[in-house]
C-alpha cells in the first residue's frame, strides 16, 4: 500500500501514499489502534455537552470510564460476528483521534481498509490476552480454536454518523469522499455475485497470479508475471477459483419532505455487499453511509473509448432503517426478532428517535423553533386561527377540530402476552350541523390539507376506492348516475366526510364499527379479517329540511341515528342566523378577502399551513401526557357538575344525563390540549378548556328546545327528557282508549290519533304517536292489523 | 456585425461553442456565458424565428440550431455528471467528447440538468408553430392524450434554469440523437432526440404575450364574441355562452385564502345520437380552441375512465402522463355523452377522484412507489352534460341549456362551423388573453355596496328558505369578478356587481324551473 517516495509537502513525515491523498497510512493505523483502546464514553458525553446537544446519562461514574469499543470487540468474538459499527463523531470526540475524522471522510478508500486491518490485529491481540489471562471459554484449545477463528474471518468497520444530505445537493466534487443521504427504497435487485477477487492462469506456463479489485476495475495482467515465460495476452480467468461477494443494486428515492415545492423526486443507486444485502426491502426508508462514486460510461456505442458521461451511485458502508423525519416506521410491521442489521457496536441501542436525527442540525431547528412556538402565551388561539384564516368566526369550532387533529393518547391494557385486552381510543370525532351555505365545506377542506394522511369524501360522492361503482340510469329522472362503493379510511389520519347525512346505509354501518372499536371487519373471498382504522372522523350534515329547524329536536332535524350521533365527541350547530350588525362583519370580512386583490387579513398573525402542519405531526409523535393527580380530581368534578346540569332539585323525575361517553371525551380532549402546549401533563387548565368546548357544543346541539333545558337524553336515546314524559302520558291515554268502548273491536288508528288530540292541550305528533304503539305492541299489550289507512289497534292481555 | 453572429449562430452552433471555450475555459462559468451569449445573439422575435422550429426538422440534421416550444413533462431524471474540459483544453458537454485519456481529474466535470419534454398538449393550431404532421413517437405514454402524434425529446440543460413539470419553455439548443439518460450503461440502449440546451426562455400561460386591458377592446368585441359562441355552438343559447366565457376565463388567484376558477357544467347538452357519423367532440371544444389558446377536451366514457390514466404516474422510474397533465391556463372541456352504464373500475374511480380533486383545490396527485406528491395546476373546467346536473362531478355553477335553434347539430365538425373573419378571431383572442392575466380590485364604494346589499337581501328574505347565505355571497363575488375581466374593467363597479346578481338569479331560476 506504501509505494511512492515522500513527496513535497509542509508537513513533516507525510507520506503521499496514493497519488491525490495525503494520507500516511501507518500514522493512520495507528491513531485508530489508540482510539480503540483508549475510547471511553465521557469523551462523547463532553463533546456532546460543549455543543449543546443532549448529552448520555450514566447511571455511574464508572458508565463513563468503560474501555468501550474493547467491550465491543469481546462481544464480536462472542457473537462470531465481523463488523464493527462505529459511529464517526466519537473519533472527532476523543482528541488524539480528531484527525482520523476528516481523513476518513475525505480518503474512505484508503483509510476504511486500513481500519479494518487494524479491526483485525486487535481482536487477535485481545484474544490473545484473554486467553494468556485464562478467560472463561478461551482457555487452552478453545482459545486455539477461537484465534484460528478470527485469522480466517475477514472484518470490517462500518462508519456513520455524517450528517445526512438532500441527495440533491450531491456534486462531482463529492465524488470519492464519505457521505450519507436519506430517501425511500423503491427497488432492490436480486443478489449479484460480485468479483472481488480475480483468479488468473497463464496458458503457456500455468503461472497463477490473483488480482484485486481497485476502485470498482480489475486489470487484468497484459503479459504472464513470470519473468521466464513473459507472453503477452496469455492471462485467462478461472472463474471458479475467483472470490465473489454479494451485490445488489438498490434504487433510493427522495422522501417526500426533501423534495422542494412543485418538483418530482430524483432517485440515486446504492451498491450494498455481502451483510448488508437483503437488509432493507422496497418501501423502507433508510439513511445509509457510503462512498459517493462517479464511473465514466460510454455514450456512443461506435466509439468505445469515447466516454464523456458519469453514472454515480453511492458504495454503502453502514445502513440505518427508519430515519424519515417524525414519522419512523410501524414496529409491528418489521420482522419478529428485529431487523437483521448486521454488526456490534455504536448505535445498537438507540430507537429512531435519538441518536442520528439528534445530530441533524436542520432537523435540531426545526425543533427548537417549533418548541418555542409552544411557548408563546397565546399559542391555542393562533392555532386554531390558522387553522381556517378565510372563514369568519367559528371559533370554537375551530378549537374543537385543532383538538381533534392533535388527538387524545391510545392506550392498550396488555394483558399476559401483551397487545390483547381492550383498546381505548385516543381519537376525537366532530361533527358538524347546520345550515347550508355556511362554509362548512370550506372548514373540511382546510383540515383535509393539514391533516396530510387524511382523505376527503363526500357522503354521495364517486369517492370510494377499493371496490367498483356503477353507472346507472335513474328510472325516475332518467339521468346517468354514478352508484358509489364504500367509504376510504386512512389508518392514523382524518377522515372528512361531507354531506354526511347523505351517506348509504352500508357505508353507515361500516362507521359504527371504526367509530368505536377503531377496526373494519373484512369478509371477503373467504378470508374474515380486521384490519386497524384508527382514524378520526370530521364530519358535515345537513339539516333534512332545507334549513335547520330551531323548534324541533336535533335529532329531527338530521336524519342519522342517534347511536351513530352519539358517537361523535364533539357535535357542533353552525346556523346561519340573519342579523345585522353580524351580516354587516361578515360581508366586510368576505368582500375583503375575496376582491380585494391582496387579500387582506385583520390580524397578520397567522401560522402558514405548512408549519402549523409541522407542529401538529412533532405533537402527535413525541408528546404523550398523562393525567395529573390534580387534573384527574378536575375531571371528576366537572364529570359530576354535567351530569347535575339543568338538574331541577324540585323535579320529582329522575332525568338521564351525561354518561361515562362523555367523561372519555373529556379525557380525550384534555390530552388533546396538553398536547397542543407540548406538555407532558394534563393539568387544570386542559381539563377546564375541554368542559369548556363540551359544554358550548352540548349547549346548542343538546338543548331540548321544548323545556330549554340540556338533555344528554336526547342525544344518546334520541328521546329527550320532556319526550319521554310526554310520550308516557299518551301511553296511559291510549290504554284508557281501548280500555273503555272499542274494547272487543279496536279503534282505528286515524280515530285513536284524533281522540287524543281532542283530549290533549298539545298537538298529537303522528311519529311520536307511532313510537307509542311500537313500544305497546312490543309489551305484548296492544295488537296492530290492517295496512296503512286501515290500522286497528286492540287491546290484548299482556 | 450582429447579422453575421446570427447566422454562424444558425448555421454552426458547435463552432460558435468551441469559439467561446477557447476565449474563456473557465468551465464554472462557462455554461452561464453561452446562455448569456446566445440569448443576446437571439435576443428580437425576428431573430428568434431565424432558427427552424423542432417541428420542421428530421432526424438527418445531427447537431443543428433548433428552437422548441414545449412542456416539460418528467423531471425525475437525477442530474448528469459530465465531463465539460478536455485535455488540450478543449470543450465538453452539449454532445462534444474527445479521445479519452486515462486519469480524470473531478474538476474537470460539471452536472447537467436532464428531464423530458413534449410539445406542447391542448395548444390551438393559430398559435403553434407551422409545422410538419408530428409523428407518433415510441414514448407515447409520455403524453397527456393517449396516441396522439407529438414531438418529444430529452432536453439537457447546462446552465441553472430550474424548471417543473407543466412548464411551458421555449428551449433552444444543439440537435443530437443519443441513450436515455437512464439506459446509459445498456450494451446497446435505443436512441432518442436529445436537445442541448444554449440558452432558453418562459413561455407566457397565454402564449401570445397580452396587455390587460386590452386596448383594441370595445363593447361590442363582447357581444359578438358571445353571440359567435352561442349561434355556432350552443343552439343560440346567449346565457349558457356567457356563462361558458366566465368559466373559460376563470384561473387560480390565490392559493391561501384559496380562490380557485369557478367550474361550470352545461347540462341538458344532448349526447351525440349512438349512430351518428360526426365524431363525438362538442363542436364548443372547436370554436373554444379558435379562441383560447390552450383547449383540451377530455371524452368521458367507460372505456377512457377505465383503461387510460388521468394523473401521472411513475412506473419503473419513467414518469407515465395522464389526462390531466396540462399546462398553466388550459381550458379543459369533459363530455360526458360517450358514458352509458356499465362498471367504473378501481382505476377508473381512482381517475374520476383525481378529477374532482382537481377541480375543487387545484392539485393534481402525481403516483410515484411508495409516496405521492401533489402539484399545483390552474385549469379551468367546463363538463357538459345530457341530465340535469353531471353523472360524476360537482361544480361551482350549473346552467341548463336552453337551445334557442331547433334541430341544432352540436357536434358539426370544424369544417361545419361557418369561418368567422380573422380580424374579428384576432379581437376575440386578445380580449380573452387579457382576460387571463388581468386583475381587477374593488373601490370602497362597491365595496360598501355590496356590504349593504347582503344585509338588506338577508333581512328581506321572505321565507326562511330562501335566506343568501354566505356562499352566495362569495359564488357572486367570483362571478362579478369574472364579468369585470371579461369587460377590461379596472374595477368592479355597481353596474357590474348589479349584473353579476341578476346572471345568479336567472341560473337558478333556470335549474329551479326544470
Amino acid at each position: 500500500m506504501l509505494s511512492a517516495p515522500a513527496a513535497q509537502s509542509d508537513e513533516p513525515d507525510e507520506i503521499r501514499a496514493i497519488w491525490g491523498t495525503t494520507v500516511n497510512l501507518a500514522e493512520t493505523m495507528k491513531l485508530f489502534r489508540e482510539f480503540l483502546k483508549g475510547f471511553k464514553p465521557k469523551y462523547r458525553a463532553a463533546h456532546d455537552r460543549e455543543l449543546g446537544l443532549q448529552t448520555r446519562v450514566f447511571s455511574s461514574p464508572e458508565e463513563g470510564e468503560v474501555a468501550l469499543y474493547e467491550t465491543y470487540l469481546r462481544r464480536m468474538r462472542q457473537m462470531g460476528d465481523t463488523n464493527l459499527n462505529l459511529d464517526m463523531i466519537n473519533l472527532q470526540a476523543y482528541p488524539p483521534s480528531r484527525k482520523l475524522h476528516s481523513q476518513l471522510y475525505k480518503y474512505p478508500q484508503e483509510v476504511i481498509p486500513a481500519m479494518d486491518q487494524v479491526l483485525k490485529d486487535l481482536m487477535l491481540e485481545i484474544a490473545d490476552l484473554d486467553q494468556q489471562m485464562g478467560v472463561e471459554g478461551m482457555e487452552g484449545e478453545d482459545g486455539e480454536a477461537e484465534i484460528a477463528d478470527i485469522l480466517g474471518r475477514v472484518y470490517k468497520v462500518r462508519p456513520f454518523g455524517l450528517t445526512p444530505v438532500n441527495m440533491r445537493e450531491l456534486n462531482p466534487t463529492d465524488t470519492d469522499k464519505l457521505v450519507a443521504i436519506k430517501g425511500l427504497v423503491i427497488r432492490a435487485t436480486p443478489v449479484i455475485p460480485d468479483m472481488k477477487v480475480a483468479f488468473f492462469r497463464c496458458l503457456t506456463c500455468s503461472h497463477t497470479v490473483q488480482v484485486e479489485i481497485d476502485r470498482g476495475k480489475i486489470e487484468e495482467p497484459a503479459r504472464c508475471p513470470r519473468d521466464v515465460c513473459a507472453s503477452v495476452g496469455t492471462m485467462s480467468l478461472v472463474h471458479n477459483r475467483c472470490e465473489f461477494a454479494d451485490r445488489q443494486v438498490i434504487r433510493l428515492q427522495e422522501t417526500p419532505d426533501a423534495v422542494p415545492d412543485g418538483q418530482t423526486p430524483h432517485t440515486v443507486s446504492l451498491s450494498v455487499y455481502d451483510e448488508l444485502v437483503d437488509v432493507s426491502k422496497p418501501g423502507d426508508r433508510m439513511i445509509v453511509c457510503g462512498i459517493f462514486r462517479s464511473v465514466p460510461v460510454r455514450v456512443n456505442p461506435r466509439q468505445r473509448t469515447l466516454k464523456s458521461l458519469f453514472k454515480t451511485y453511492l458504495d454503502v458502508v453502514h445502513v440505518k432503517l427508519g430515519g424519515g423525519g417524525t414519522l419512523g416506521f410501524d414496529r409491528t410491521t418489521r420482522p419478529a426478532g428485529g431487523d437483521r442489521l448486521p454488526g456490534v457496536g455504536d448505535g445498537a441501542e438507540e430507537d429512531d428517535e435519538s441518536g442520528a436525527e439528534g445530530r441533524m442540525t436542520r432537523k435540531a431547528e426545526l425543533e427548537a423553533k417549533l418548541l418555542e412556538l409552544s411557548r408563546r402565551p397565546g399559542i391555542y388561539d393562533l392555532l386554531s386561527r390558522s387553522l381556517a384564516p378565510s372563514i369568519w368566526e367559528m371559533e370554537d369550532v375551530k378549537k374543537g377540530i385543532l383538538l381533534q387533529l392533535f388527538g387524545g393518547t391510545n392506550k392498550s391494557i396488555a394483558r399476559g402476552g401483551g397487545g390483547g385486552g381492550p383498546r381505548y381510543r385516543g381519537d376525537i370525532n366532530v361533527l358538524l350541523v347546520g345550515d347550508p351555505g355556511t362554509s362548512k365545506s370550506q372548514i373540511l377542506g382546510y383540515v383535509h390539507k393539514i391533516a396530510p394522511r387524511g382523505v376527503y369524501t363526500s357522503g354521495k360522492g364517486s369517492s370510494a376506492v377499493g371496490l367498483t361503482a356503477y353507472v346507472t340510469r335513474d328510472p325516475d329522472s332518467k339521468q346517468l348516475v354514478l352508484e358509489s362503493g364504500a367509504l376510504v379510511l386512512s389508518d392514523g389520519g382524518v377522515c372528512c366526510i361531507d354531506e354526511f347525512d347523505k351517506m348509504s346505509d352500508a357505508t353507515r354501518s361500516v362507521l359504527h364499527e371504526v367509530m368505536e372499536q377503531q377496526t373494519v371487519s373484512i369478509a371477503k373471498a373467504g378470508i374474515i379479517t380486521t384490519l386497524n382504522a384508527r382514524t378520526s372522523i370530521l364530519a358535515a350534515a345537513n339539516p333534512v329540511g332545507s334549513k335547520y329547524d330551531v323548534n324541533m329536536p336535533i335529532t329531527r332535524n338530521i336524519d342519522l341515528p342517534p347511536t351513530l350521533i352519539s358517537r361523535f365527541d364533539l357535535l357542533y350547530l353552525v346556523l346561519d342566523r340573519v342579523e345585522e350588525a353580524h351580516d354587516r362583519k361578515l360581508a366586510q370580512h368576505l368582500v375583503g378577502l375575496y376582491l380585494e386583490d391582496s387579500p387582506v387579513r385583520e390580524t397578520e398573525d397567522i401560522l402558514p399551513l405548512q408549519e402549523l402542519s409541522a407542529y401538529i405531526d412533532f405533537a402527535r409523535s413525541k408528546i404523550h401526557p398523562v393525567i395529573t393527580e390534580a387534573a384527574g380530581k378536575e375531571l371528576v368534578s366537572s364529570y359530576v357538575e354535567m351530569r347535575n346540569m339543568g338538574d331541577d332539585p324540585r323535579a320529582s323525575e329522575k332525568r338521564i344525563t351525561a354518561t361515562t361517553r362523555q367523561l372519555e371525551s373529556m379525557i380525550r380532549l384534555s390530552e388533546a390540549h396538553a398536547r397542543m402546549r407540548f406538555s407532558e401533563f394534563v393539568g387544570l387548565q386542559d381539563v377546564k378548556e375541554a368542559c369548556r368546548l363540551m359544554r358550548e357544543a352540548i349547549r346548542t346541539s343538546a338543548m331540548d328546545p321544548r323545556t330549554g333545558k340540556i338533555d344528554m337524553g336526547m342525544l344518546n336515546t334520541g328521546t329527550g327528557q320532556g319526550q319521554r314524559k310526554m310520550r308516557d302520558d299518551m301511553r296511559k291515554e291510549v290504554l284508557g282508549l281501548l280500555e273503555g268502548a272499542g274494547r272487543a273491536r279496536g279503534i282505528k288508528w286515524a280515530d285513536a290519533i284524533q281522540r287524543l288530540g281532542e283530549q290533549s292541550s298539545v298537538r298529537v305528533d303522528a311519529s311520536d304517536f307511532t313510537e307509542v304503539m311500537k313500544s305497546l305492541e312490543n309489551e305484548g299489550l296492544v295488537k296492530v292489523v290492517g295496512e296503512r289507512d286501515k290500522r286497528t289497534i286492540r287491546r290484548i292481555e299482556g | 456585425m450582429v447579422s453575421s453572429l446570427l447566422a454562424d449562430a444558425v448555421a454552426d452552433p458547435t463552432a460558435v461553442l468551441l469559439d467561446l471555450f477557447a476565449a474563456n475555459d473557465d468551465i464554472q462559468a462557462f455554461s452561464a456565458r453561452v446562455a448569456a451569449h446566445f440569448s443576446a445573439v437571439f435576443s428580437s422575435d425576428a431573430a428568434l424565428a431565424e432558427i427552424p422550429a423542432l417541428d420542421a426538422l428530421d432526424a438527418r440534421h445531427d447537431r443543428a440550431l433548433v428552437r422548441f416550444r414545449a412542456m416539460v413533462q418528467d423531471t425525475s431524471p437525477s442530474p448528469e455528471i459530465y465531463r465539460a474540459r478536455w485535455p488540450g483544453p478543449r470543450c465538453g458537454g452539449w454532445g462534444l467528447a474527445d479521445a479519452s485519456p486515462h486519469d480524470i481529474s473531478y474538476d474537470d466535470l460539471r452536472e447537467s440538468t436532464v428531464f423530458w419534454a413534449v410539445s406542447v398538449p391542448a395548444q390551438s393550431p393559430w398559435c403553434a408553430d407551422p409545422s410538419s404532421a408530428p409523428h407518433n413517437t415510441p414514448h407515447s405514454h409520455k403524453f397527456p392524450v393517449p396516441h396522439h402524434p407529438h414531438h418529444a425529446v430529452q432536453v439537457k440543460v447546462y446552465h441553472n434554469y430550474p424548471v417543473k413539470p407543466t412548464e411551458l419553455h421555449t428551449f433552444v439548443g444543439i440537435l443530437t440523437s443519443e441513450p436515455l439518460h437512464a439506459d446509459l450503461d445498456l450494451d446497446s440502449p435505443a436512441l432518442v432526440p436529445t436537445l442541448h440546451v444554449l440558452f432558453s426562455l418562459p413561455t407566457p400561460t397565454t402564449i401570445v404575450p397580452r396587455v390587460y386591458p386590452d386596448p383594441a377592446f370595445t363593447k361590442n368585441t363582447r357581444d359578438e364574441l358571445i353571440t359567435w359562441i352561442a349561434d355556432a355552438s350552443l343552439a343560440g343559447d346567449q346565457d349558457a355562452a356567457e356563462w361558458v366565457l366566465l368559466a373559460a376565463i376563470a384561473r387560480v388567484q390565490s392559493r391561501s385564502p384559496p380562490i380557485l376558477p369557478l367550474t361550470l357544467t352545461v347540462s341538458c347538452f344532448p349526447s351525440p345520437s349512438p349512430t351518428a357519423t360526426s365524431t363525438s367532440t362538442p363542436a364548443l371544444s372547436h370554436i373554444l380552441t379558435q379562441i383560447f389558446p390552450l383547449v383540451t377536451t377530455l371524452p368521458l366514457s367507460l372505456s377512457t375512465l377505465n383503461t387510460t390514466s388521468f394523473a401521472p404516474e411513475s412506473k419503473n422510474e419513467d414518469l407515465h402522463s395522464g389526462w390531466l397533465q396540462l399546462p398553466r391556463g388550459t381550458v379543459c372541456v369533459v363530455t360526458e355523452g360517450g358514458v352509458s352504464e356499465g362498471n367504473v373500475s378501481e382505476r377508473g374511480l381512482n381517475n374520476l377522484r383525481a378529477t374532482q380533486e382537481m377541480m375543487n383545490a387545484q392539485t393534481l396527485q402525481y403516483v410515484f412507489p411508495y409516496s405521492a406528491f401533489a402539484f399545483d395546476t390552474d385549469v379551468a373546467f367546463v363538463i357538459l352534460s345530457e341530465g340535469t346536473k353531471s353523472a360524476f362531478f360537482h361544480a361551482s355553477a350549473n346552467i341548463p341549456l336552453r337551445p334557442a335553434i331547433p334541430d341544432f347539430d352540436f357536434y358539426k365538425t370544424p369544417e361545419g362551423v361557418a369561418p368567422k373573419a380573422e380580424d374579428a378571431l384576432a379581437s376575440f383572442r386578445a380580449l380573452v388573453g387579457a382576460a387571463k392575466i388581468g386583475s381587477v380590485t374593488v373601490n370602497d364604494q362597491t365595496a360598501q355596496f355590496i356590504q349593504e346589499d347582503f344585509v338588506q337581501e338577508r333581512k328581506a328574505a321572505p321565507a326562511q328558505d330562501e335566506v343568501l347565505t354566505q356562499d352566495h355571497l362569495i359564488q357572486r363575488m367570483m362571478i362579478a369578478r369574472l364579468l369585470a375581466l371579461s369587460m377590461q374593467e379596472p374595477e368592479i363597479t355597481v353596474p357590474i356587481w348589479k349584473k353579476a346578481k341578476e346572471m345568479e338569479t336567472t341560473r337558478r331560476a333556470r335549474i329551479l324551473s326544470q
